[in-house]
């Protein structure tokens, strides 16, 4: 009965899963999503890769949560930008256009010295907060709702005060699915 | 193939630009109306034409401006007071004003995005901003206490001189300075920043400060008094004469704008002399226009523009200076 499997049995464990450190600069999250996202193809995985990573401080206790939107809103920040970001932005470019200088318009520099350049805030700045965490004795349903309720995509799976994984909405919808093949 | 068809573009979008403002300006000199030729005189404006037309000319008008400005390589402010005070039948004191306002809304959309970038380096700034900003209230109160033809004559020089400025001044990417002075040791004028392009960290420092801080003296009673804007002038000075690298200077001087053109816009604000009516469709004329400018710039860079806008701002000096002298 896929709906009263418990979270348990579709988490990822925290070793297979992607986990940085809130000091380090996104590059090496961003690398570390890179290596774990091919590994889940490649490996013994047969679903997608993993989409986020978690962020833990140095007592290893969950303070965040990084996703590749959040990661690539830092390093291209014109994609991402609000109202405001985008008045700076022209603002910047309208400077240097007016100084003559419009080779030192910001936009046209090469993407990849900017990502170089971004990759190097620190992973704290950017992280998301961790919205909601779940036991693993918890049902697919109970699951189900806090993803729901939080809007959230993966799930932190908590025993005590020990993280011992995730559980992603992927991994339960093909639990939901799971149901029609049967 | 892409790019011919891009500067085809620039090409027609420069006709369009050139041929719009001119035409408006022949139509303005034409129909030669007296609306608030006085501060005082508002009670006989004109009543051909309704309340809103002006600030609709305005929007028109400031808006082509926009686009001239960022594809000539020239501040807004720079552009307006001239060729609004040239061509127009406002006052000259309410045009100041206005054209205080609109450098300043530039400055102030690009200051807190030039900090982040650390390109505008407040070291530099604040000392400058002190004097340049104390002289921008000093050339406010003397622009407004002196009669409007003497203004008028010393903004048609000082236009003039602008061109002059523009055509001969040269730019050093990254001026050599053998060592910093006293005073920017104490003040500790130095800092660095990354080339975005090429990820080098390049570390900077000036010299020549007391010239430098003098020369920002002249500044600020000139932004004050004219409320032009002073990018034009303190480029070269921060640049050429102290040897910050261009970057630096560029994006300080808008910074620094931010801060010397509050100074004087108050006191045109404590005269009156800012009006909601001029003042807003010129600051969304220009904002609107310089983001069109800039759309057309990444396709290609016209240097004809240039010559056109300098041309343009020539003969607005020139009028000034005929409308000075009673021509």
């Amino acid at each position: 009965m896929p709906l009263v499997t418990k979270v348990r049995d579709l988490m990822i464990p925290l070793s297979d899963y992607a986990v940085v450190n809130v000091n380090d600069p996104l590059k090496d999250a961003a690398l570390c999503l890179r290596r774990v996202y091919c590994e889940a193809q490649t490996g013994s995985c047969t679903e997608a890769g993993h989409r986020s990573a978690l962020v833990l401080d140095d007592d290893d206790k969950l303070v965040g949560i990084l996703d590749f939107k959040s990661i690539l809103s830092v390093f291209i920040p014109e994609i991402a930008g609000g109202l405001t970001e985008k008045l700076k932005a022209l603002g910047v470019t309208i400077t240097f256009a007016e100084a003559d200088a419009v080779d030192l318009d910001e936009a046209n520099l090469s993407l990849r010295a900017r990502v170089i350049k971004n990759a190097e805030v620190p992973v704290k700045q950017v992280m998301l907060k961790v919205r909601g965490t779940i036991h693993p004795d918890a049902d697919v349903l109970q699951a189900l709702k806090m993803i729901y309720q939080n809007k959230i995509t993966v799930l932190p799976v908590v025993d005590g005060d020990t993280l011992i994984g995730i559980v992603r909405d992927s991994d339960l919808f093909l639990n939901v699915a799971s149901i029609l093949a049967d | 193939m892409e790019l011919k068809t891009g500067n085809r573009l620039v090409a027609d979008t420069i006709v369009i630009v050139a041929v719009a403002l001119l035409s408006l300006i022949a139509i303005l000199v034409l129909a030669d109306v007296t609306f608030a030729a006085e501060p005082g005189a508002q009670a006989e404006a004109s009543t051909a034409n309704p309340w809103w037309i002006w600030p609709l000319i305005l929007l028109v008008v400031t808006f082509v401006m926009g686009i001239a400005a960022v594809l000539g390589g020239v501040g807004g402010g720079v552009l307006f007071v001239p060729i609004i005070s040239g061509f127009f039948p406002f006052h000259l004191d309410f045009v100041r004003g206005t054209g205080l306002l609109v450098a300043l809304s530039g400055a102030l959309a690009a200051g807190p995005g030039l900090l982040k970038m650390n390109l505008a380096s407040l070291r530099l700034a604040i000392p400058v901003a002190l004097i340049a900003s104390t002289f921008a209230i000093v050339g406010a109160m003397i622009g407004l206490a002196l009669p409007t033809n003497v203004v008028q004559i010393a903004l048609g020089v000082t236009i003039v001189g602008i061109c002059i400025l523009m055509l001969t001044a040269k730019k050093s990417e990254m001026p050599d300075v053998p060592e910093a002075d006293r005073i920017a040791s104490v003040l500790r004028i130095y800092g660095v920043y990354q080339e975005g392009s090429t990820g080098q960290v390049i570390d900077w420092k000036v010299h020549r400060t007391p010239q430098g801080l003098l020369l920002f003296i002249v500044i600020g009673i000139m932004a004050g008094m004219f409320g032009l804007g002073a990018g034009w002038a303190n480029v070269p000075v921060l640049n050429l004469l102290m040897g910050a690298p261009l970057k630096i200077s560029v994006a300080t001087s808008k910074f620094l704008l931010s801060i010397t053109d509050t100074s004087a816009a108050w006191i045109y604000l404590n005269k009156g002399c800012v009006i909601p009516l001029m003042v807003v469709p010129s600051i969304v004329g220009i904002m609107m226009g310089s983001f069109v400018g800039v759309r057309l710039l990444r396709v290609a860079k016209p240097g004809v523009v240039r010559w056109i806008v300098i041309g343009m701002l020539g003969f607005a000096g020139l009028r000034a200076l005929g409308k000075g002298l009673g021509f």
